[in-house]
């Protein structure tokens, strides 16, 4: 079960994740990133507070997109991970690649 | 019936040598056999079969050849009493049993048969209207072959039952459901009429009590009158698939009360034939959806069962074994070995992201670029660097694959290993008794599709001891979750190794496997594909 809420604040996008990503939902993801790139955002922030679980489905939606990100000039935070769940992006490595912060504040003040 | 014609042949028969008994005077036994004759030939004239199965226009020529018959028959009839008058003849025929009896038949027959299709002309209308709706029942129970479409027989189906009642108009609408933009087939009817009525029936008391008295499943055709300028009664049909409303089909008629209780019963046989068609052809497609996934999931465990290794490279320095279970029917879990030199074996575990049949092929470019790689003698970083460059072009967007390889050089007792994004590998030292997760960084492949990936990815060597003991898994072990959605963990393997660390690899496998399924609970079954393969260094 998964829920995005998505808001804006400070000219960001903010995706607030809520419940558990695997492979069935992890495509609701791929579209709301998918639908803010296409209107044009320039800053999208992921808040993973009560983000549960993810899976290597919903890691690779993330991935995906860091070429384009890059292309466009687009700036990605994550932050608010549970240990758990950074533990996830450490082991793969995504953490020297994306920029994840433990609180909204540390996000914002980057 | 066969038997009768029969018995009345034999008798005619019998008759033709009548003459021979009798020279033709007219005593008892031509009484006698008269009487039986007529009498046969009048019990097979009353069976009059095959009148009703004519068609109207059948009807009027059978008529005109009976009346043919009679006038002959009687006119042959007066001429032979005529000839009897004459003085001079050789034989009277008009005192020959056969010729009487066959006169009489005929005459009896003939007229008979005019009677009844005479009389039945008005009803063959009917006849041909039962032959209609038996055929259209035929029609609607065959079943739908998988390229034809139920539309043909919603098409039937309203054309049938508007035949059936002699409607004046009618339409079918199926629920959303199943039809997300709609469906509708009218005849006879435009859409602002074919609203009207729709309106009206919503209004209508009779038909809202009939839709809260009843369930769904138990609505049954209904006859409403509706105050509309043109039509005057219509007959609400449901259409139900198992016990669920799919649809429903209006008919309307000018006439008042136009829907008697015959009608309604022959719409109700049509409405529930149709329905087992549509509801057969649906089984069916489902089915044949069905078994192509089945197929498609054979092949994949059939490349999935060749893609991991048989027999595991290692000499005598070290003992090896490893074991695989694939969640799905297929995995993308990998590990296999490969034998540099006498000395000289690398160790690779890995895990495709994802899971299924994408995951499996993805597994099968692993072991093509591993086998292929390896035998450039490249240290282990230079192994990922390659290799990422070539996933980069392989995986689909969104997959990438973490592996950890593993160099081990028994002539001088070193490892070298490096890790792309996979979970660290778990390594007892029989030194310091203690175990403890290999730290190295490395991202994973095919996430950084370029050159960029070189800075992304280290290697370490370190020396082994004699009682060391090396276990490489994938995430399914230590993610896999009990009742209580609690992890098994790292810290339970890490454990499970210091305590058993003495027994063979095999038996470390097999506590570490026993474990994990108590942890998760007899019942449960574990969501991912989970591998793990141990070293132990002697």
């Amino acid at each position: 079960m998964l829920t995005i809420t998505n808001t804006n604040e400070n000219e960001s996008h903010i995706l607030a994740l809520e419940g558990e990503v695997d492979a069935s939902n992890s495509v609701m993801i791929d579209e709301a990133i998918q639908k803010l790139i296409g209107d044009g955002s320039k800053s999208i922030v992921v808040d993973g507070q009560k983000l549960e679980y993810i899976s290597s489905a919903g890691l690779g939606v993330f991935m995906s997109y860091l070429e384009d990100f890059e292309e466009k000039n687009v700036e990605f935070k994550i932050f608010g991970l549970s240990d758990g769940v950074f533990e996830v992006f450490k082991i793969l490595g995504l953490h020297q690649l994306m920029n994840i912060y433990p609180t909204k504040e540390a996000a914002f003040n980057s | 019936m066969v038997k009768q014609w029969q018995a009345y042949e034999f008798a005619m028969l019998v008759a033709m040598f009548f003459i021979f008994f009798n020279q033709n005077t007219l005593d008892y036994s031509f009484l006698f056999g008269l009487v039986l004759l007529i009498g046969l030939g009048i019990v097979l004239s009353g069976n009059l079969k095959w009148i009703p199965y004519l068609t109207f226009k059948e009807k009027w020529k059978s008529l005109l050849f009976l009346s043919i018959i009679l006038l002959s028959c009687t006119f042959l009839f007066v001429q032979m009493q005529g000839y009897t008058d004459q003085v001079i003849y050789p034989v009277n025929l008009t005192d020959n049993l056969f010729l009487i009896s066959l006169f009489g038949f005929i005459f009896s027959y003939s007229l008979f048969s005019f009677l009844v299709t005479l009389f039945n002309l008005p009803t063959s209308s009917v006849f041909e209207q039962k032959l209609t709706e038996a055929i259209s029942f035929q029609r609607l129970s065959q079943s739908i072959k998988p390229e034809e479409n139920e539309e043909q027989v919603l098409d039937i189906l309203m054309d049938s039952c508007m035949s059936a009642t002699y409607s004046d108009g009618a339409w079918v609408e199926m629920g959303r459901n199943d039809y997300p933009d709609g469906f509708l087939k009218e005849q006879f009817l435009d859409s602002e009429t074919r609203t009207e009525i729709s309106n009206l029936i919503e209004k209508s008391k009779v038909a809202k009590d009939w839709i809260s008295e009843n369930r769904p499943e138990n609505l049954s055709p209904i006859a409403i009158r509706i105050d509309h300028p043109k039509f005057e009664s219509i007959l609400l049909v449901p259409l139900i698939i198992n016990k669920v409303p799919i649809g429903r089909m209006v008919l309307c008629k000018e006439v008042k009360e136009g829907f008697n209780k015959e009608m309604v019963n022959i719409v109700s046989t049509f409405v529930s034939q149709a329905c087992i068609s549509v509801e057969n052809h649906r089984l069916l497609n489902q089915a044949i959806l069905n078994e192509r996934y089945q197929e498609e999931l054979k092949i994949a465990q059939r490349v999935q069962k060749a893609l991991l290794p048989t027999t595991l490279d290692h000499n005598s320095a070290f003992d090896l074994c490893a074991y695989s279970n694939a969640a799905d029917e297929v995995g993308g879990d990998y590990y296999d070995t490969y034998k540099l030199s006498d000395d000289r074996f690398v160790l690779i575990i890995g895990d495709v992201s994802g899971k299924g049949t994408s995951a499996a092929f993805h597994m099968s470019q692993m072991k093509g670029i591993f086998q292929s790689l390896i035998q450039l003698n490249l240290s282990p970083s230079e192994f990922f660097i390659k290799a990422n460059a070539a996933l980069g072009k392989c995986l689909e967007r969104n997959h990438f694959i973490t592996s950890s390889i593993f160099l081990i050089d028994t002539s001088d007792k070193t490892i070298s290993h490096a890790r792309a994004g996979h979970v660290p590998s778990l390594y007892f030292e029989a030194q310091t008794k203690k175990s403890d997760y290999l730290g190295i960084d490395g991202l994973g492949l095919g996430i950084l599709r370029n050159m960029q990936y070189e800075k992304h990815v280290e290697q370490k060597t370190f020396t082994y001891h004699s009682g060391d003991v090396l276990v490489l898994f994938t995430d399914g072990i230590v993610e896999a979750k009990n009742q209580k959605s609690q992890q098994f963990g790292f810290e339970r393997m890490r454990t499970l190794l210091e305590v058993y660390h003495e027994l063979s690899p095999t038996e470390i496998q097999s506590k570490i496997i026993d474990s994990l399924h108590s942890f998760v609970g007899g019942d449960i079954k574990i969501d991912d594909d989970y591998s793990l393969v141990v070293a132990k260094f002697n």
